[in-house]
């Protein structure tokens, strides 16, 4: 087994009373990227600080590449790593001294340092600027050379929050796939914290779902997106359909629910890991790119649900269609764009399809907080944890 | 308008008539205030970034205490100084009251409280997210805080103008702990408090037309420093 980049193990931040941070276990392997995402206040922004070695948690230890933090040992640890705050933060000098500087803390000669901070000025597209004054620099090329300036020290891994978040469209779209690409190319670790759904997703390897100083779901986006664990997550992921249901039945894999607003009952087809009796009350949600909307007269496959309604609402987005469907329950559809596409208007009817397998039922039990052992508990009463959080957070 | 315009000749008169000893004063003017500015320079830059950067107990009230003495009048300065150096007082045997180092001293002492306030009003203004980020980046403790006085080197020069400014104009300190004795502690503006006591007004505004070109070359030098440390200009 590969030594995690970083490993944070019962890791907790305290503010007065509550707790801002409070993650069991979160690791990130070599090359690996993760992003962490969840609402302002979440903690993510106390978790990369945490990661970086700038803030010392109050409990639980930093793992960087094997070694566990210690107050002596944090300044070189920290070498192994780069941080990119939500602003780029150049320093009043020359672009090159900037993007030198983090080679010429590690002691390095200034030759060797300026050599080494051009090569990564140019791989980022900015080479032209070397001579500039950083604060002359757009928003996008300031962004750039902070990139550059992170990558010259060529670390382990590399911590960015929210590096995009003061650019404009256009310019994220230009600057992401550069980032990722030289992460790719150096097999570079890396944590981003956002609050962008979209740029987590086309980012990471693997999304972690904060809310209230917790990592309350972590893995690959689609089955994060299959499977959400909780109705929080399914919202915090951006799923639209969440459905109140009871369970009818079970049987081996397949389970029958009921919608509990109005009676009709879906097959749905989920690992019940945490199985659901008879009766329970449980929650189905349904990742609106899974669901079909076709006429009254269409022909859909006999193992699918099958409800039928009107449109209700018809949203053109540059990638494709979104419609709400009232059936009994709306239910919420997207479609990539087809040259072919029938245009749908309100009020049009249509019969939403689904497979069995993509309705997730979540059971009521794993909307409870999860139990935590002892003297902790009490101090994270949620709600002064959330409070705290959303002042600290950002 | 006599009055000015004869002041402007007697100036004229006074610094290139060859008489040495307004030059005497004009030099003794700006060692004095030159190596007292120096002086608070060294003790208020560090004191002051201190005071912003770090958190110890007791830091409000010494915070307290700089603001304080930014506002010290020079008399009291010079009182203080004064006793300490007086013939029985706990320096006195060093005998240098009515010495031109008793009144770097004084002046000194005048400003390095305002070196340390503006110095601790610039490094605070930084967006503290730049210490952060010298420390991700591998600072050490000494480099980030060298990174950061550079961040803040346009207000940092302005707070040695501050200073400088405040003692080259300083008379009542000068006055008590120098005693404006001729050729030895006479500087341009305890020359002037004694050519008005004179009734010389045109000597007197002479000097002080002397003084008022000292304080603006030496001003105009530090303002072109600032401008060569401005990025906007480069």
């Amino acid at each position: 087994m590969t030594t995690p980049v970083l490993r944070l193990d019962a890791v907790v931040v305290r503010v007065n009373a509550g707790s801002l941070l409070d993650v069991d276990h979160l690791a990130v392997g070599p090359g690996e990227t993760l992003a962490l995402i969840g609402p302002n206040g979440a903690g993510k922004t106390t978790l990369l600080h945490v990661a970086a070695l700038l803030r010392k948690p109050d409990v639980g230890t930093v793992t960087i590449l094997g070694q566990t933090a210690t107050t002596h040992n944090a300044a070189t640890l920290r070498r192994a790593l780069s941080v990119v705050f939500q602003a780029p933060l150049l320093f009043d000098t020359r672009v090159l001294a900037n993007a030198a500087a983090g080679l010429r803390f590690h002691g390095r000669p200034r030759i060797e340092a300026e050599t080494r901070a051009r090569t990564w000025l140019e791989r980022f597209g900015v080479a032209h600027l070397t001579n500039r004054r950083a604060r002359t620099l757009s928003g996008g090329e300031a962004a750039r050379v902070a990139l550059a300036r992170a990558f010259a020290t060529e670390p382990a891994m590399l911590l960015l929050d929210e590096p995009f978040s003061a650019l404009d469209g256009p310019t994220r779209i230009s600057v992401l796939p550069a980032l990722r690409q030289r992460l790719h190319e150096t097999g570079t670790a890396a944590v981003l914290v956002t609050h962008d759904r979209d740029e987590a997703f086309a980012f990471a390897d693997r999304i972690a779902v904060m809310e209230a100083g917790r990592v309350v779901a972590c893995g690959d986006a689609l089955s994060l997106i299959a499977y959400p664990p909780s109705h929080q997550v399914a919202l915090l992921l951006g799923i639209e359909t969440i459905l109140p249901a009871q369970v009818v039945c079970i049987n081996g894999e397949q389970a029958v629910v009921s919608l509990t607003t109005c009676g009709p009952s879906l097959r749905t087809r989920t690992p019940l890991r945490a199985t659901a009796a008879p009766g329970e009350m449980v929650t189905v949600t349904l990742p609106a790119g899974a669901v079909y909307v076709c006429g009254p007269d269409d022909v859909c496959p006999p193992e699918w649900n099958v409800l039928p309604g009107r449109v209700g609402a018809v949203t053109s987005l540059p990638s494709g269609t979104r419609l709400v469907v009232e059936t009994p329950a709306p239910i919420v559809a997207f479609a990539p764009w087809q040259p072919e596409d029938r245009r749908w208007l309100v009020g049009d009817p249509a019969i939403v399809a689904f497979s069995p397998e993509s309705a997730h039922v979540i059971p009521e039990r794993a909307q409870l907080p999860i139990p935590y052992p002892s003297e902790r508990s009490e101090l994270n009463s949620s709600y002064g944890r959330a409070r705290d959080g959303r002042h600290h957070g950002h | 308008m006599n009055d000015l315009t004869g002041g402007l000749a007697e100036a004229g008169r006074l610094l290139f008539g060859g008489n040495p000893e307004v030059w005497e004063i004009v030099r003794l003017s700006l060692r004095v205030s030159l190596i007292a500015t120096t002086i608070a320079l060294f003790l208020g830059l560090p004191a002051g970034a201190t005071l912003a950067l770090v958190r110890f107990p007791g830091r409000s009230m010494a915070v307290g205490a700089v603001y304080a003495g930014m506002g010290l009048p020079p008399i009291v300065a010079g009182l203080l100084v004064s006793l300490l150096l007086w013939r029985n007082g706990p320096f006195g045997a060093a005998g240098l009251l009515y010495t031109p180092a008793a009144m770097i001293l004084a002046q000194a002492l005048i400003a390095t409280p305002v070196v340390a306030g503006l110095t601790m009003a610039a490094v605070s203004a930084l967006d503290p997210r730049y210490r952060l980020q010298l420390l991700a980046l591998g600072a050490g403790r000494l480099q980030a805080v060298w990174w950061l006085l550079r961040e803040a080197r346009l207000p940092l020069i302005a707070a040695v103008i501050a200073g400088f400014g405040a003692v080259i104009s300083e008379v009542g300190a000068a006055m008590m702990v120098g005693g404006n004795i001729k050729g030895e502690t006479r500087v341009l503006t305890t020359a002037t408090v004694l050519e008005v006591s004179r009734g010389h007004f045109e000597t007197a505004l002479a000097l002080s037309f002397v003084l008022l070109g000292l304080t603006y070359l030496v001003t105009i030098a530090l303002t072109l420093l600032q401008r060569r440390a401005d990025p906007a200009r480069s």
